[in-house]
């Protein structure tokens, strides 16, 4: 179902004001879920994820709604009470292997598991964490894998060995909100971790059918390339801004053309990555496809964006004083979100080979 | 809503164009594969456009007072797509009367639109365009080719270069200077030059592959009567700057379709077996199907061939909206510069990735294949100068979409 192009302005804009108001670890995703987001995301999965996370690009803020976006495309129930195992960085396989009645998992949470500071309060205290392997989806009891974190300390690969057979790990690395690079995390405003686990199938839930996996891939691809995207967008009018003002030689460095160009490519691969999002969104003949596509094109952008901005803001842009730092590492994150600018294109590729040629995806 | 004609929409178009494509695939076929003369190519381009204009199909999206049969540009675009899809018509001269023709329909009287458009939607004409100078490249408004008024028309001195065809072609839209030396792009006037006209001797020049496409072109006292004149004295600029929009459509579409099909034969040629198109091969297969061998495409092609897709895809879907867009009858301008930047820098990424992907059949193919990719290789280094060069585009851009101020 798709809804009117009003009534995604109307949503856009009251999830960009939301985030803008209470931006901070757990808030932004209270304000959301009170705000109807997750029936949006039933409603119109697609607009619903470009809207929200175009909304936490834009705005910085700190939300978990990838975990809503993977389950709901899983067809299961969700809710700040639940979280769900992401591929492995770069990667878009199922995070869990089952061999015999041993489950191993091997990928990322968020910080709804994650981040032990996110204060979400005990209403909202995860208790469901969901893993798909190639067969199955299953159910998880949380507390295992928070002792664990707690255990470790975060970062190491620890074995919470002893409790019904679970050997858990969960790096979770400057959890309080430092700077990255300090921690073990880059980004600390979206501290997403690697997990391993390793489990008996009997201890844990069937919950559904691991063949909605690529849909819950596609889905979060449009929903990352669109956060990139604005992201993107915001490092672009950062450097913008700088150019204009910053004067060297006696002119605002905005009319060295240097600069101009590195501003133009950078606009040119992110408005790239806008229109294979939109096509996508709006639905072509091979939707997974589209979905990489545009999943690719926005981590390229937000590279390429990055690297200009960055040169172009020079000295302050290298600080924390300036804002910049927090749009490169959040982009860094997310582009190694189910498949990255480097690993995409082999899988796109591959897909061509597979189909003898170039699908067109879109007739005039 | 797309005006189609007789047709429910452009899909149902196309399957009928197609079908027609097909029953007349034979007698459309080139005679010469891969490298050949302007010459073969404007014979080529003649027999097809003469078949579909007979077929009615090279009619639709023109208007009725020039032979055409009504409809929107994007049936050209369609019809465009189909005929890069089969390489029966070069890409170049293809693109030449989506330019042009749309401006000589707009700014000619309906007395010369009437005369000189049928022939060449038929085929029978081929035009050239005379803009830049060899001073004049990227900076159009410093023309210096002078049109001086006499007794009933005008008199043309002065040179032209990089004139695609000219000595091919049967007419010249020419950009002259009507106005004081110093008054740029105010004082250009527009005309419609017959060749040969006593006057004009031009010297072939050759292009990097090979091509004698290419003319530098001397006018000398060269005599065009009033009614030749496109729009008025001192209307020029906008002539030129008109054919932004018709360049940056239906062009910029034929182009990108050839692309694409260039790319379905570097797939075709670098991972050959492919299970949707082997009835035999089930997803059980194993050891030699071509499930395997697309799973054992090494990452190094497969990244490639994917980067040269994805920015392919990205022109596809930018173009897409413009042209719907224009159809809309929304004005285009400075975002088109982003259509043109990418369709550039895909095509150049396209051919390099082939260069890399079929190792030496650029440099010492001397089959069909090879003289095909290595011309096409050295003609695709001119996209990023050709028609506003990278540069200029990346200005536009920073000036206009960025808002960056002046240089």
């Amino acid at each position: 179902m798709l809804i009117d192009a009003d009534d995604l302005a109307l949503l856009t804009q009251s999830f960009r004001a939301a985030m803008t108001a209470e931006p901070g670890p757990g808030a932004a995703d209270r304000v959301l879920h009170e705000l109807g987001w997750l029936d949006a995301l039933a409603a119109a999965p697609e607009q619903a994820v470009v809207a929200a996370f175009g909304a936490l690009g834009a705005t910085g803020a700190a939300a978990t709604l990838l975990d809503d976006v993977v389950l709901t495309a899983l067809g299961l129930p969700t809710g700040l009470d639940r979280t769900v195992v992401l591929a492995t960085a770069h990667s878009a396989a199922v995070p869990g292997v089952l061999t015999g009645d041993s489950v191993t998992v091997a990928g990322l949470v968020s910080s709804r598991l994650a981040a032990p500071v996110t204060p979400l309060g005990d209403a909202h205290r995860v208790t469901k964490v969901v893993v798909v392997t190639a067969d199955a989806v299953l159910g998880v009891d949380p507390a295992l894998l928070r002792a664990a974190a707690d255990a470790t300390g975060g970062g190491d690969v620890g074995d919470g060995g002893g409790r019904g057979g679970v050997g858990v790990g969960v790096g979770v690395g400057g959890g309080g909100g430092g700077v990255g690079g300090k921690g073990g995390t880059l980004d600390p405003q979206q501290p997403f971790a690697a997990v391993s686990a390793r489990f008996t199938r009997s201890s844990a839930r069937e919950l559904g059918d691991a063949a909605h996996w690529p849909a819950a891939v596609r889905l979060a691809r449009l929903a990352l390339a669109a956060e990139l995207i604005a992201a993107s967008r915001q490092m672009l009018a950062l450097a913008r801004d700088h150019a204009l003002g910053r004067v060297q030689f006696g002119r605002p460095i905005a009319s060295f053309q240097a600069v101009r160009h590195r501003l133009a490519e950078a606009f040119v691969a992110i408005e790239s990555a806008e229109a294979v999002l939109t096509a996508g969104v709006g639905g072509t003949a091979d939707d997974d496809l589209a979905a990489a596509v545009a999943k690719s094109l926005a981590g390229r952008a937000a590279r390429l964006t990055a690297t200009h901005t960055q040169q172009v803001l020079a000295g302050i842009g290298f600080t924390t004083d300036h804002g910049l730092h927090l749009l490169l590492k959040r982009t860094m994150v997310l582009d190694t979100l189910f498949g990255s600018a480097r690993t995409l294109p082999v899988e796109i590729g591959r897909a061509l080979a597979r189909s003898g040629g170039a699908p067109r995806l879109l007739e005039l | 809503m797309i005006e189609t004609g007789p047709f429910p929409d452009l899909a149902a178009f196309r399957r009928e164009l197609v079908a027609w494509l097909e029953t007349e695939a034979v007698g459309l076929r080139p005679a010469h594969v891969g490298h050949t003369t302007p010459a073969d190519h404007i014979e080529q381009f003649r027999r097809v456009k003469a078949a579909l204009w007979s077929g009615g199909w090279g009619r639709y999206g023109w208007p009725e007072r020039v032979g055409g049969l009504g409809g929107s540009a994007m049936m050209r675009a369609v019809v465009g797509e189909e005929v890069a899809s089969r390489d029966i018509a070069d890409a170049g001269l293809w693109s030449m009367t989506e330019v042009l023709g749309p401006t000589v329909l707009a700014f000619a009287s309906a007395e010369l639109a009437a005369q000189v458009l049928p022939p060449k939607l038929r085929g029978e004409a081929i035009w050239c365009q005379g803009f830049s100078e060899p001073s004049t490249g990227s900076d159009l408004a410093s023309l210096a080719c002078r049109a001086t008024p006499v007794d009933g028309g005008w008199l043309i001195n002065g040179q032209k270069v990089w004139t695609s065809f000219a000595d091919l072609a049967q007419h010249c839209v020419l950009l002259a200077r009507t106005g004081e030396p110093g008054s740029a792009h105010r004082g250009i006037t527009a005309f419609f030059i017959d060749i040969p006209s006593p006057g004009i001797t031009y010297r072939p020049i050759e292009i990097q592959n090979g091509a004698l496409e290419f003319c530098e072109v001397f006018y000398d006292d060269v005599f065009v009567p009033d009614e030749r004149m496109l729009g008025t004295v001192g209307q020029g600029w906008q002539v030129a700057m008109d054919i932004l929009p018709y360049e940056r459509s239906t062009s910029f579409w034929h182009r990108g379709a050839m692309l694409h099909h260039r790319l379905d034969q570097l797939v075709g040629l670098v991972a050959p077996s492919s299970p949707d198109s082997s009835p035999g091969s089930s997803p059980g297969d194993v050891g030699d199907s071509p499930a395997d061998s697309v799973e054992l495409l090494d990452a190094s092609t497969a990244r490639s061939l994917g980067e040269a897709y994805q920015m392919l895809l990205a022109f596809r879907t930018r173009s897409m909206v413009t042209q719907r867009r224009l159809a809309a009858g929304e004005t285009l301008g400075a975002e088109t510069s982003v259509d043109k930047i990418l369709v550039a820098s895909s095509e150049q990424l396209l051919y390099d990735t082939a260069r890399d992907l079929l190792p030496g059949l650029i440099e010492f193919g001397d089959d069909d294949l090879g003289r095909l990719w290595r011309y096409e290789y050295l003609y695709s280094r001119a996209a990023t100068i050709y028609g506003g060069t990278a540069e200029v585009q990346r200005n536009i851009v920073a000036r206009r979409l960025l808002d960056l101020g002046a240089e």
